[in-house]
């Protein structure tokens, strides 16, 4: 098996106010991501993606589920202990904010620096030279394309771009084998965001590494990432190959996302308005579809029945009765 | 960098530096105040008794001939050494409770608020009345009873800082490269939570001091002989009816200084620690 990641019926509830109830941030999640591949994560705010990514960067513990890490269980051993394991080197993230996701006292080379130090990781495998921290800090910079005399700045002495290949830099300096990326561009401008975009897709091809691309943007998404998967309620809504899941989607809300795309309105695709809100995430009911009440399709059977990921297409699965 | 900064914050704030320069003269009476001294502050002359100020006794002498200015000098190391004890101590247990209340939450956080809530229920100054006259007139049980009253305001300042960081893109950023939660807390957001905790030990430190000469005022702090700025205010206070006023003033005056002096230190301070002002 080449898949670096196997996520099987993963759950997150958060428990809400009094009594039992529970806020149902991801529901029965089952993937996988292969070596060197990158999987979009796509869907709207509450979708439940950022939720996903921090599981499985494991900052924060799953409800139930299992995740399997290049062969080994990983869900057993609690986020507070990650800190402590090799585990904490080889699944790494970019986080969404560059701003706010560096430390505003410590330079941009204490940034990239840390994670190596605090894991051990600067003379490891990842490190060709094998050489000293401050060698492997110029060489990260280097691979991201900061400047060698912007390290010693601070983060306010840094310009947004720059300040998104620290974050990147710091991401890769433990060598990661997994590199989940938490919408890593939407808070920069969008001609900076280009360069960042390009740069990341490098680096992946480059270095073999895996990304779980987390975004709202699907243009982003087609031009990062092999292949999708669209969350809408805490549920999978539809997995599959980039160009199958943009350009022929099965589920509804993946139908009424492609539409929406600016620019991307075809004659074969109708815009679709999706009435109404999404239904509460509170305690929702385990046997209707999460998508009822927004559904132009809806049909009586996906109140009774949830509807199940079934294939469509070689690799191309969608949750819906309908489609 | 440092020292280039430094004379930027200074020239930017007029006021900072002469607070500075008043600072540099208090600490010049902590560390040589019994040498510059012109006379023993303990030795009284009833011949010279209640001298107004002349050319031998610069702010005169009190009630026993004993001269004031060399009382005074000699004063600050005991004052400052209240306040700065005091200050220590409530800032290090203040942040520590406060960082970790507002880094963890939960129960933790529960407790170190109702802590916190407890003391400021009581009038903080009769607080401090009850813990020295509880525990006895001994100058560690003032640096005590004025940490003690102090610590809310350290732990409250702490706990909100804390509290807005602990989602920080960094915070998390920090856990990703390995760190516990305890070097989380001491390595990323400690040092960005001591700039608005500096604007607090300054203001605190005049405090402390206006604190200490209050409970010696009242007699419930140093005893005399010893010379300290709120006896010699009390002392001096029954002579101001009968004309003698430079006994109580001076003292007081240099105790208002102080005060003044800190509290203007406090906006430098924030000014230089904090690094986004750096340039």
């Amino acid at each position: 098996m080449n898949d670096l990641l196997e996520v099987r019926a993963l759950n997150k509830r958060y428990p809400v106010g009094p009594g039992r109830r529970a806020l149902h941030a991801v529901e029965a999640a089952s993937f996988t991501i292969r070596r060197g591949e990158s999987l979009g994560l796509v869907g709207e705010s509450g979708s439940g993606k950022s939720t996903l990514a921090r599981i499985l960067a494991r900052l924060i513990d799953a409800t139930d589920g299992s995740i399997v890490f290049a062969g080994e269980e990983l869900s057993t051993l609690p986020a507070a202990r990650v800190a402590r394991t090799p585990w904490r080197a080889r699944i790494q993230m970019v986080l969404q904010d560059p701003g706010d996701s560096l430390n505003p006292r410590c330079t941009a080379f204490q940034a990239i620096a840390e994670p190596m130090l605090r894991l051990g990781t600067a003379t490891g495998p990842s490190s060709r030279a094998g050489g000293s921290v401050a060698e492997r800090v110029t060489e990260l910079a280097r691979q991201v394309g900061l400047p060698e005399a912007l390290l010693g700045r601070f983060p306010h002495q840094l310009s947004g771009g720059q300040k998104a290949r620290v974050g990147i830099a710091r991401a890769l300096a433990p060598g990661p084998e997994l590199l989940i990326l938490d919408e890593p561009t939407s808070a920069l401008d969008v001609s900076v965001q280009a360069t960042i975009l390009h740069l990341l897709d490098r680096l992946r091809k480059e270095l073999g590494i895996s990304y779980l691309f987390v975004s709202h943007d699907l243009n982003v998404v087609r031009l990062m990432c092999e292949r999708i998967l669209v969350m809408y309620l805490g549920r999978i809504a539809e997995i599959g190959p980039t160009e199958a899941v943009l350009d022929a989607p099965l589920h509804p809300y993946t139908q009424a996302l492609v539409a929406a795309i600016p620019g991307r309105r075809r004659a074969n695709m109708p815009h679709l308005e999706l009435p109404g809100e999404p239904m509460s995430p509170i305690d929702p009911d385990p046997n209707t579809c999460r998508f009822h009440g927004r559904c132009p399709k809806a049909q009586a059977l996906c109140v009774r029945s949830m509807p199940l990921l079934r294939e469509h297409a070689p690799g191309h699965q969608a949750a819906c009765h309908v489609s | 960098m440092k020292l280039d900064h430094l004379r930027y914050v200074l020239a930017e704030n007029v006021l900072t530096l002469v607070a500075g320069g008043l600072l540099l003269l208090f600490v010049l009476a902590v560390v040589f105040g019994p040498a510059l001294a012109p006379y023993d502050p303990l030795a009284s002359d009833m011949a010279h008794a209640l001298a107004p100020p002349s050319p031998e006794h610069w702010l005169g002498t009190d009630a026993l001939g004993r001269d004031i200015l060399s009382r005074i000098l000699v004063a600050a190391r005991l004052d400052f050494g209240i306040a700065l004890g005091a200050v220590a101590l409530s800032f290090v247990v203040g942040v520590a409770i406060g960082a970790s209340a507002g880094y963890y939450g939960g129960w933790t956080d529960r407790l170190a608020i109702r802590l916190a809530d407890t003391i400021m229920a009581f009038p903080l100054f009769v607080l401090a009345m009850g813990i020295v006259a509880a525990l006895g007139n001994t100058v560690a049980n003032i640096v005590y009873a004025t940490a003690i009253i102090n610590l809310p305001f350290y732990l409250r300042v702490a706990r909100a800082e804390a509290n807005i960081r602990r989602h920080a893109g960094f915070v998390e950023a920090a856990r990703l490269a390995g760190n516990s939660d305890a070097r989380i807390l001491a390595m990323h957001i400690f040092p960005n939570i001591l700039p608005p905790m500096m604007v607090q030990i300054s203001l605190n430190l005049g405090w402390a001091i206006l604190n200490a000469a209050g409970l010696s005022f009242i007699g419930l702090g140093v005893r005399p002989p010893t010379p300290e700025w709120g006896i010699m205010v009390a002392e001096g206070a029954n002579h101001v009816i009968s004309g003698e006023w430079w006994v109580a003033l001076f003292p007081g005056l240099v105790l208002m200084l102080a005060v003044f002096c800190f509290n203007l230190l406090g906006d430098g301070l924030r000014d230089l620690v904090d690094p986004r002002t750096r340039t």
